[in-house]
């Protein structure tokens, strides 16, 4: 891509170079006239001194506010560092959580996938010593990233489905988000009220909705649908 | 003692429209390249897709005046060396003609280029995002534009134009050096090299562009213009006309 970029910059330049410095004593047919590139020039200020002033009163119809925010280097290590502090038991930030809820459960938890493999949110099992015939659900928000910008909230989360001592987790929302942004050049912005600082070419960070299920020690759980996106947080801690 | 004693400003004013005429193919290659800028923009080597198989996906689709300036950036140190080529130089002195009139007719034909330039590079960015709303319909723009930022659109026009000035003015001032010595521009070419005037240039380029405060950027813009242009003058003061 620079490359590219840096090749057709010398290659205007050459253009630039050959045709300012070849000189001609007097005109020769298919050469402008002085007068003609003025009158170039004038007209291409004049169009675009029209587009500029449509555009404007087009702006504030067409444009939409930059609603992406730019993570802060703080959370998106909280939000990668998420499962790890989960397994170790440490905090995690509560703005990472979704929902939390509670659930009654008999002597066994039956887990039920409703996608195919790696396509629904990741599952960690805890067992808890107290045996209060409830399962304690936290969901994690799912997190997608491009450079650096959040689009998270472009991600919808489909709940699990529980019924007696089964749950369900349904396939990750697939849908399609299209962004069109306009920024002037990075530089010019550098005084304004609004600097942008431009694209540094793109790359994502992103990860699936995860949930944690915090069950009694003596319920059994059975995986009927395979077991790929279920973590037991004991066996993984060995 | 002469019955009619031409006047500097006379003089600048007729070489002014003089330069003009001889440099219109300059502002046709603006055009040009304008139009070249407008054409990469468009060919979208800025949309970003995001495809994962568990994950929405997301198609970013980023336009931005950048090209613009590059581009126009490009034309003015190129038309700042051409500008005081031998050729340039003879055809100034065919009438009636000073070496400060040449230089403060340059100068005047350079700051009215750059400020051509810094318009045309803003007022594109403007005709981009034209573009934009009438192929996406919604767009999200990040630099507010005239109406919804009157101050932000101003303080964009005026950072163009100090950047096509600048660039006008460095390759003014190389072109004039060049005619000085030749020996001295490929010292200065070699002592590029060294640590000392990479760190020079370093501290240059800093003290310029790191600049909090605009107002302070802008000064510093003008004080640079008119120490290049003193470089310039001095240095092609003393040679004979035609060198």
């Amino acid at each position: 891509m620079i490359g590219i970029m840096t090749l057709t910059f010398i290659l205007i330049l050459g253009i630039l170079l050959f045709s300012l410095t070849k000189r001609k004593s007097h005109i020769i047919p298919g050469q402008f006239k002085r007068r003609t590139h003025l009158t170039i020039s004038a007209v291409f200020i004049s169009f675009l001194f029209i587009t500029a002033a449509i555009a404007e009163l087009m702006e504030p119809f067409r444009a939409t506010e930059m609603d992406l925010v730019k993570v802060p280097a703080s959370l998106e290590q909280e939000r990668i560092d998420l499962e790890m502090n989960m397994m170790n038991g440490t905090n995690v930030d509560s703005t990472l959580i979704l929902e939390t809820r509670t659930h009654p459960v008999g002597d066994t938890l039956t887990i039920h996938r409703n996608h195919g493999e790696y396509e629904g949110p990741i599952v960690y099992v805890e067992r808890k010593k107290s045996n209060d015939a409830t399962v304690e659900e936290i969901i994690y928000k799912p997190f997608l990233m491009v450079s650096d910008y959040d689009f998270s909230d472009a991600l919808t989360v489909a709940m699990p489905v529980w019924t007696d001592d089964s749950v369900t987790f349904q396939q990750n929302s697939l849908m399609e988000v299209t962004k069109v942004s306009y920024y002037d050049a990075p530089f010019l912005t550098r005084w304004t009220q609004h600097p942008v600082q431009g694209d540094d070419g793109y790359s994502s960070v992103s990860r699936s909705p995860v949930v944690q299920l915090i069950v009694p020690e003596h319920v059994e759980i059975i995986t009927p649908s395979g077991d790929e996106d279920v973590f037991f947080i004991d066996e993984l801690n060995g | 003692m002469y019955l009619t004693e031409p006047k500097l400003f006379d003089i600048v004013k007729k070489q002014f429209r003089f330069k003009m005429n001889a440099h219109a193919a300059a502002f046709t290659m603006l055009v040009f390249l304008q139009g070249v800028s407008f054409a990469l923009e468009l060919s979208n080597n800025n949309a970003f897709n995001h495809f994962h198989e568990m994950m929405p996906s997301i198609t970013w689709i980023s336009f931005s005046s950048g090209q613009f300036l590059g581009l126009t950036l490009v034309w003015a140190f190129v038309l700042g060396v051409l500008i005081t080529n031998t050729a340039r130089k003879n055809e100034s002195f065919s009438f009636v003609t000073t070496r400060l009139s040449h230089h403060l007719a340059n100068f005047l034909f350079m700051v009215f280029a750059s400020v051509i330039g810094g318009i045309t590079v803003v007022l594109c960015g403007s005709m981009l995002k034209l573009f934009t709303f009438f192929r996406y319909g919604e767009v999200a723009v990040q630099t507010p534009g005239l109406i919804a930022a009157p101050g932000d659109f101003f303080i964009r026009l005026v950072t163009a134009i100090a950047l096509v000035s600048l660039l006008f003015f460095i390759g003014y001032t190389i072109s004039s050096l060049f005619q000085f010595s030749r020996i001295l521009i490929v010292l200065l070419f070699l002592g590029w090299m060294t640590p000392f005037l990479q760190r020079f240039a370093e501290n240059g380029i800093g003290f310029l562009f790191n600049e909090p405060s605009f107002m302070l950027f802008v000064v510093k813009i003008v004080m640079t213009l008119f120490i290049l242009f003193g470089i310039s003058v001095a240095s092609t003061n003393r040679l004979e006309v035609g060198q």
